[in-house]
């Protein structure tokens, strides 16, 4: 069954097909039909070479050529009322666009648009300058400052990391981990410091790629490991142990039966490249994601949600007699609905005052009570009753001092 | 049940409205080729007829030739209210033509006969029903009105009836040439731009069905949430990227779009082509040329009148401006006269009327506003307004979906935690430079249920991993805390107030 989404598509798709159809029916047609007039008016003239040129035109000839002019006449017309008629067909596409797409107005969180000032602007192309840096799109990038006459504030040794990691993730995508051991053997003790074991996981993924690619490359697999394992062995020895086993199954021909199939999915690599990337931005201290991807993953889960709540607001305004002002929703600056994001977007914790239902702030920030539930500074406020108050969850009286701010 | 999918409602209308316009476009510029090449053909033909003079009998062709005129006369406007489908008009055809005949041998009581006439108006009727929902009453007029115009051209062409002698061969052989050489132009010229229709239908469907992968793939994933959705992934880099070129499009970055469409191969899915003729204007505008800004015009004519757009004023402003700087005063007035003349609407008059007071003053003049017309940023100005009334054509929103969509993120995003430097978060957007800049006028996101990170570990605090207070007043998860006492002797560091403590001085917290 198609859901909404798929729904809009077809109903486009299907009028879309049926201009197609029928406009490529108007071309064969006519295409055919006005060739066989082109043929008949060419017989008739042939006919007509074998008269001389002063004879006078006969009665039945005449009635011919006046026949067959007209039938090409009305030919050439019908082609063009044809065609004219398709006019409501193309404008149906057009009106299905309208009725199934909305447009996105101004964004709805302002009503002249923050991003038309010049500085926003500029720094909107900062955004994008960096995202294309991020990407590798080096000479791109350049020519977007280039348009833009705006020089990117930019880190300049930015670009060179950020080439070299997308080089190294290219790389892993190509199932090289070469460039990776490189950049890992350069920052071990730092990576060792985060608690890493990137180094030992790249060096089993070389390893069992030689011992998969068969029994020809066994002898360079054992001696891949005696270089490269007896450093791990303080922390890896277990799965030293397990690699070495692999071996004798794979030269046995019954690794699908081992218990070491796992290592040999190609699901591997996709982690470890997860993990490179993961691990190399916490090194750098640079974000894991372009910021401006992750931005616009969350931007369009949001709009859609935000251009509804503002439509029903504005609606819901109309009915009012006395319109409240300004860009704010509800005058506290903050957008009027919960957007729910996945827990990739998560990056801070946020504490709720359930009292409240209102963020906490440096103002009115988070307090846990003497019974060891939360609630804000201005909740607590609410429920003074003289020098008390009680908790609203488990009624324990208290008062003020015994309440201690927290920070999540 | 529409969360997943309406993203692409909200975010793809230009996406496919901007091809549409250009299908739209070329279905006119097909038509006005269509009825000029027919026209032709028609006009050979007459000639053909003239010569060899009228056959006796009107036959159901002749009728052909003179609603072929009458119809190419028609405008497209005619045909905005003209819904019947093909099927509809053979049959008027055929009753117009018995029209036509009645006409021919009743001598002038055939329109009577027609509309009367039971067996004429059930045809109608029965074509009508197997097309569409068209009312019978106005395919009734129509006919009415043909075969009044059929009626009223037929007696114009028996005019020609006794004419003269026998037409020789060779002047016959002469006109049927020119005729069977018109056919050939007509058959070669709709081949051609019905095909170049058909091209842009095409583009229309690729990305109609571009956007289709994602919404089933979307749907699947709904449905069964396990489902892997890399696809989907690589979709929304992909989206991303389409967003991008839109913007840099937008922003008259027509290079660096097409550069990025090009390296993505994603071209057919932007609208890199489309903006691509908006770049030769903006560049000629930056040369201080006018003549091609006056082309996009002309081109544009009918679609600029709709929206009401003065742009083509603008830039006959700008022409008169030029020459008056230029000391050709005489050449601005005949220029004057014979563009800005016909301009009608206060607006209008206004704006000419400066022009011509324009006339009295030096090119050095610091008067309001003499002074701004002379000024060369009138230029960068006109190229704006070029840029904007381009977008109106096109039905593209005012901003770029990009910006639309930039906001509401970091909207979403926004915790008055990312402006703290003891809370930031490098993965986070906002909190990084230069979009923690861009997001400062914006809203926070609204968050009506607690939603807890732990600072240690990164891990979401929750029922599997409860929060606990130390005594710095620092909250972590609990699994993070215990992990670092069963390393540590019980004892935990604070990472935000480097004290130690020991594991059991952590309190528990309720969040509800």
């Amino acid at each position: 069954m198609a859901y909404y989404g798929t729904w809009i598509c077809l109903a486009v798709e299907m009028e879309v097909d049926n201009v197609t159809r029928r406009l490529d029916s108007i071309r064969s047609d006519s295409s055919e039909e006005l060739q066989q007039h082109q043929l008949k008016l060419n017989d008739i003239m042939c006919l007509l070479k074998h008269q001389s040129d002063d004879d006078e035109l006969d009665d039945v000839n005449i009635e011919n050529i006046s026949a067959a002019v007209k039938e090409a006449v009305a030919c050439a017309d019908g082609i063009s009322t044809q065609h004219r008629l398709q006019h409501i067909n193309v404008s149906k596409v057009g009106k299905a666009i309208d009725k199934n797409f909305s447009q996105v107005g101004v964004g709805p969180l302002s009503e002249d648009g923050f991003f038309k000032d010049e500085k926003d602007k500029r720094a909107l192309v900062e955004v994008i300058g960096d995202h294309l840096l991020r990407e590798g799109k080096l000479g791109i990038g350049e020519k977007m400052c280039e348009e833009s006459g705006q020089k990117p504030k930019l880190n300049t040794s930015l670009p060179d990391v950020f080439l070299q990691l997308n080089g190294i993730l290219k790389a892993l995508n190509a199932r090289d981990v070469n460039p990776a051991l490189n950049w890992v053997g350069e920052n071990r003790e730092a990576l060792l410091k985060q608690g890493s074991t990137l180094e030992f996981q790249l060096h089993r993924l070389a390893f069992l790629t030689l011992v998969k690619n068969g029994d020809s490359l066994q002898a360079d697999a054992m001696v891949y490991g005696r270089a490269n394992f007896p450093r791990f062995a303080k922390l890896h020895e277990k799965e030293i142990q397990g690699l070495m086993t692999a071996l004798l199954y794979f030269s046995t021909g019954s690794m699908k039966s081992s218990p070491y199939t796992h290592w040999f999915n190609e699901k591997c690599w996709d982690d470890i490249r997860d993990q490179f990337a993961r691990e190399a931005s916490a090194l750098l201290a640079v974000p894991i994601e372009s910021p401006l991807e992750t931005c616009c993953s969350a931007g369009c889960v949001a709009l859609p949600i935000l251009l509804e709540v503002s439509r029903a607001m504005a609606q819901a305004r109309q009915g009012q007699s006395q319109a409240p002002q300004g860009n704010t929703w509800n005058g506290r600056n903050e957008l009027p609905v919960e957007i729910k994001l996945d827990k990739d977007f998560h990056f801070h914790s946020i504490f709720s005052c359930p009292i409240l239902r209102q963020q906490t702030s440096e103002a009115n920030p988070p307090m846990r009570l003497n019974c060891g539930h939360v609630i804000s500074k201005d909740a607590i406020q609410k429920l003074m009753r003289g020098q008390r108050f009680k908790c609203p969850y488990c009624t324990g009286a208290q008062n003020l001092q015994e309440a201690k701010q927290i920070n999540f | 049940m529409t969360t997943i999918s309406t993203d692409v409602k909200t975010l793809e209308h230009s996406t496919l409205k901007v091809p549409y316009e250009v299908l739209n476009k070329r279905f006119r510029t097909a038509q006005k080729i269509l009825d000029r090449e027919a026209a032709y053909v028609a006009q050979a033909g007459s000639e053909v007829e003239k010569l060899i003079g009228e056959v006796p009998i009107p036959s159901r062709s002749s009728m052909g030739v003179l609603s072929g005129f009458g119809s190419s006369s028609r405008s497209m406007d005619d045909c905005d209210s003209n819904t019947e489908g093909p099927i509809l008009v053979e049959s008027s055809i055929n009753v117009q033509s018995i029209a036509a005949l009645l006409a021919g041998v009743k001598d002038g009581s055939g329109e009577q006969m027609v509309c009367d006439s039971p067996q004429g108006s059930s045809v109608i009727r029965g074509e009508n029903e197997m097309e569409a929902d068209e009312p019978v009453i106005s395919s009734n007029n129509r006919v009415a009105s043909l075969s009044k115009r059929s009626m009223s051209d037929n007696g114009h062409g028996l005019k020609f009836e006794h004419s003269r002698n026998k037409p020789k061969v060779k002047d016959v052989a002469k006109l049927l040439g020119v005729l069977v050489e018109r056919l050939g132009s007509l058959k070669r010229k709709a081949g051609d731009s019905i095909q170049e229709e058909l091209d842009a239908a095409n583009t229309v469907r690729k990305r109609v069905q571009h956007l289709k992968s994602y919404t089933v793939q979307a749907d699947a994933v709904q449905a069964s949430p396990s489902q892997s959705n890399v696809v989907q992934k690589s979709w929304k880099r992909s989206r991303l990227n389409r967003m991008l070129i839109d913007h840099l499009l937008r922003e008259g970055m027509y290079d660096t779009a097409r550069m990025l469409a090009d390296d993505l191969g994603i071209k057919e899915l932007t609208n890199v082509d489309v903006f691509w003729a908006a770049k030769e204007v903006e560049e000629s505008l930056k040369r201080h040329e006018t003549g091609r800004m006056v082309q996009w015009c002309y081109e544009n004519k009918s679609k600029l009148r709709k929206i009401r757009s003065t742009l083509e004023l603008e830039i006959r402003v700008q022409e008169f401006i030029e020459l008056v700087r230029h000391g050709r005063r005489n050449e601005a007035v005949k220029h004057a006269r014979k563009y800005l003349a016909d301009s009608e609407g206060e607006e209008y008059i206004s704006a000419v009327k400066k022009c011509m007071g324009l006339l009295a003053f030096p090119v050095s003049t610091s008067l309001s506003p003499y002074a701004e017309l002379f000024s060369p940023d009138r230029w960068n100005q006109l190229i704006a307004h070029f840029r904007q009334e381009h977008a109106r054509l096109y039905q593209l929103a005012p901003n770029s979906v990009l910006e639309a969509v930039v906001q509401a993120g970091l909207a979403a995003l926004k915790t008055p935690q990312c402006y703290r430097t003891d809370t930031k978060n490098t993965n986070c957007p906002v909190c990084t430079d230069p979009l923690s800049a861009l997001a400062l006028h914006l809203p926070y996101a609204h968050c009506a249920h607690s939603q807890l990170v732990c600072a240690i570990s990164g891990e979401p605090i929750n029922e599997n991993n409860p929060p606990l207070v130390l005594p710095s007043s620092f909250v972590y998860g609990s699994n993070a805390l215990q992990e670092m006492a069963k390393n540590n002797s019980g004892k935990v560091i604070c990472p935000r107030s480097n004290k130690v403590f020991s594991v059991t001085e952590a309190e528990k917290v309720y969040v509800m």
